[in-house]
């Protein structure tokens, strides 16, 4: 592009120069005015253009209207022409504004995630927009639109200079840019016009573009629609609705039925939101990510890195546990939970799997962590008296490195935490609990789906295991010694 | 304590608040009781039909001020909290019990807090937040000075254990 190629001197190595911004200011594709203000320029040029084959005549009012659709044009053109981007090697830089410059500068060591999102109108043009995740405040940045496979070469860059960003220090799986073998670049055949150079602008390393991804599982449609009906509240809510049918025509009423239209409608829909938002769904991995596309009309496309992947919960609502059926989702460092469904950011992992190969699934990804290496323990006899029907499911699991609960009567879940992933942990006990000697856990996580709690347990057990709940956290630098 | 508490910690005390918390609680305890019983003996005075009823609740409103000025002191007694290794625990609850154990490297935040009322009394409150928002660890009763020597303490400790997310 034209933007001027400037700061790429600077010779210092990475680490020396924290503040060195090298690289290119790159804009945005051209056409994303178009996309952003797109339907009622679209719209209004079409009614223009009706008119004036229908009349042949162009009223003033109109007239009026197209001098708004040309100077709404133009701003998003001077706009697009304005805002300019540049990935250093520690910051990304972004730069906007007509009227007010902005300059913000997201520093890479704290990304928490890049996505690249297909909204519909994007997907018909070959268009993508990258969201750029932060810790703590979500959505950063969000650079729309380009085209796709520039928007995927985009993240991999991102992706691979946070993570070189980002300290050493971290633990876990280990770190792979030595690793990663100089991949070929991807299938498309790269674009010379838009962004070329997998070398770093550095020049000591050369930028690997992201591996091919290994497809982990893919959900199939039928299944997807399948579980999305068997899910315990469209069930109860369909079950209720054919008694009320039955009761209708036993009383030979059946203007009644259209009473339940409403609720039908609200079913259709809440399966509907399901099956539509994760249609699709493929769950893939990278060395250190995992990779998540899903979607009927607005594709999404999220990358979690394994390593601020908090917590796993696997639910099994009723009638999947006879199918054999679970659900996956991941409280992840960063990503807020977001209560309705037109949250552009999942918390799930996997929408539906078979039991067995979901386990094993988020075992592998989890760094090999056994995720049923930690044996269920069931709860005491006593707590009957307070959970009469749940008493015999709930169990707590203690792992070597992991934490597990285990709840629910009618939908079964299961929470698994790291134990070096734990923030803190909670006990109650009320007075009836201390008189049958008995106590509540809870292991406190960042915000997100998984909640490990575990009620009415042996309060001795529950005692040790929140006093050894920290020497995960930390590892103590020499005995705890404790002087009196 | 220790030996008749289930939740002992092995090789320490708890340490406890402020006793000045409790003569804070009694205060406010006293000020809304008085205010009450203002109410219901005016109501009496003025209204001489509901005497009887008034009466009833002004004797209410006493005894359970007298319980409250009772167990305030039982409530106040069972804030306590230990500084261990690794983390610190904190536990409260006279009736619905509660601890919570919150590791050094876990604090994201320390801060100390102290309303006009609270400086009055010649205390603070200390408050711990980790990046779970379901962790809400505070201990409310400490001596100022205990306040921030316990707030540099743990930010230190923190400091030296901290652990990313």
């Amino acid at each position: 592009m034209s933007g001027p190629a400037d700061g790429t001197g600077a010779p210092g190595s990475a680490s020396t120069s924290p503040t060195a911004d090298e690289g290119r200011l790159q804009r945005v594709h051209p056409l994303s005015p178009l996309l952003r203000g797109g339907i009622v320029v679209v719209a209004m040029l079409v009614a223009g253009g009706r008119q004036l084959l229908e009349g042949g005549t162009l009223d003033w009012p109109l007239l009026g209207v197209g001098a708004v659709v040309v100077a709404v044009v133009a701003w998003g053109a001077l706009s697009w022409w304005v805002m300019r981007f540049r990935i250093g090697t520690q910051t990304l830089l972004i730069e906007s504004g007509i009227l007010v410059r902005r300059s913000r500068r997201i520093r890479l060591d704290r990304v928490q995630a890049v996505e690249v999102q297909q909204p519909f109108l994007a997907r018909l043009l070959g268009m993508a927009e990258l969201a750029i995740e932060t810790a703590g405040s979500g959505t950063e940045a969000t650079l729309a639109y380009l085209r796709v496979d520039h928007a995927r070469r985009l993240r991999a860059e991102l992706l691979e200079r946070a993570a070189a960003a980002g300290s050493p220090s971290r633990s876990g799986a280990a770190p792979a840019p030595g690793s990663a073998p100089v991949a070929v670049t991807d299938g498309a055949g790269g674009e010379p016009g838009l962004h070329q150079a997998p070398v770093d602008p550095l020049g000591d390393r050369v930028v690997a573009p992201e591996p091919a991804p290994e497809l982990l599982h893919q959900v199939p449609p039928g299944r997807l629609m399948l579980s999305q009906l068997v899910r315990t509240a469209p069930l109860v809510m369909v079950v209720l609705g054919l008694v009320g049918v039955t009761v209708m025509l036993a009383l030979d009423q059946p203007m009644g039925i259209t009473v339940l239209v409403p609720a039908a409608i609200a079913v259709a829909s809440v399966v509907g939101n399901g099956f539509v938002g994760q249609y699709n769904f493929r769950l893939s991995r990278t060395s250190q990510r995992l990779a998540v596309h899903a979607g009927l009309f607005d594709v999404r496309s999220q990358s979690i890195p394994v390593g601020r992947i908090q917590g796993v919960v696997v639910h099994e609502p009723l009638v999947w546990r006879w199918l054999g059926w679970c659900e996956v989702k991941v409280t992840v460092a960063g990503v807020e939970q977001h209560s309705d469904d037109s949250a552009r950011l999942t918390t799930t992992l996997l929408p539906v799997i078979d039991r067995g190969a979901g386990v094993r699934l988020t075992g592998s990804v989890l760094g090999d962590s056994d995720l049923v290496g930690a044996p269920l323990q069931p709860g005491p006899p006593a707590a009957r008296w307070l959970d009469p029907l749940g008493w015999r499911i709930q169990a707590v699991g203690v792992g070597a490195d992991l934490l597990a609960t285990r709840r629910g009567v009618l939908d079964l879940r299961t929470d698994v935490a790291p134990r070096h992933k734990v923030q803190s942990v909670g006990l109650r006990q009320g007075p009836v609990q201390r008189r049958l000697g008995l106590a509540t856990l809870h292991i406190h996580l960042p915000p997100g789906p998984v909640d490990p709690e575990a009620r009415h347990r042996q309060a001795d057990e529950v005692w040790a295991l929140a006093l050894s709940a920290s020497a995960a956290v930390a590892p103590a630098p020499g005995v705890p010694g404790d002087a009196p | 304590m220790t030996a008749s508490d289930p939740f002992g910690v092995p090789g320490a005390d708890w340490s406890r608040v402020s006793p000045r918390l409790t003569t804070l609680r009694r205060v406010l305890l006293v000020a809304a009781a008085v205010v009450v019983l203002t109410a219901v003996v005016a109501v009496g005075v003025l209204m001489p039909s509901v005497r009887l009823a008034a009466g009833a609740v002004g004797a209410a409103v006493v005894a359970v001020s007298a319980w409250g000025w009772w167990f305030t002191a039982l409530s106040v007694a069972a804030w306590g909290w230990v500084e261990r290794d690794q983390d610190l625990v904190v536990t409260r609850g006279r009736l619905w019990r509660r601890i919570d154990v919150v590791p050094y490297g876990r604090m994201q935040l320390v801060d100390v807090t102290a309303g006009p009322l609270q400086r009055a009394f010649g205390i603070a409150t200390v408050r711990l937040h980790t990046a779970s928002p379901s962790s809400r660890a505070h201990l409310p009763g400490l001596a100022p000075r205990d306040a921030s020597r316990l707030r540099e303490q743990l930010t230190e400790r923190g400091e030296s254990r901290a652990a990313g997310l």
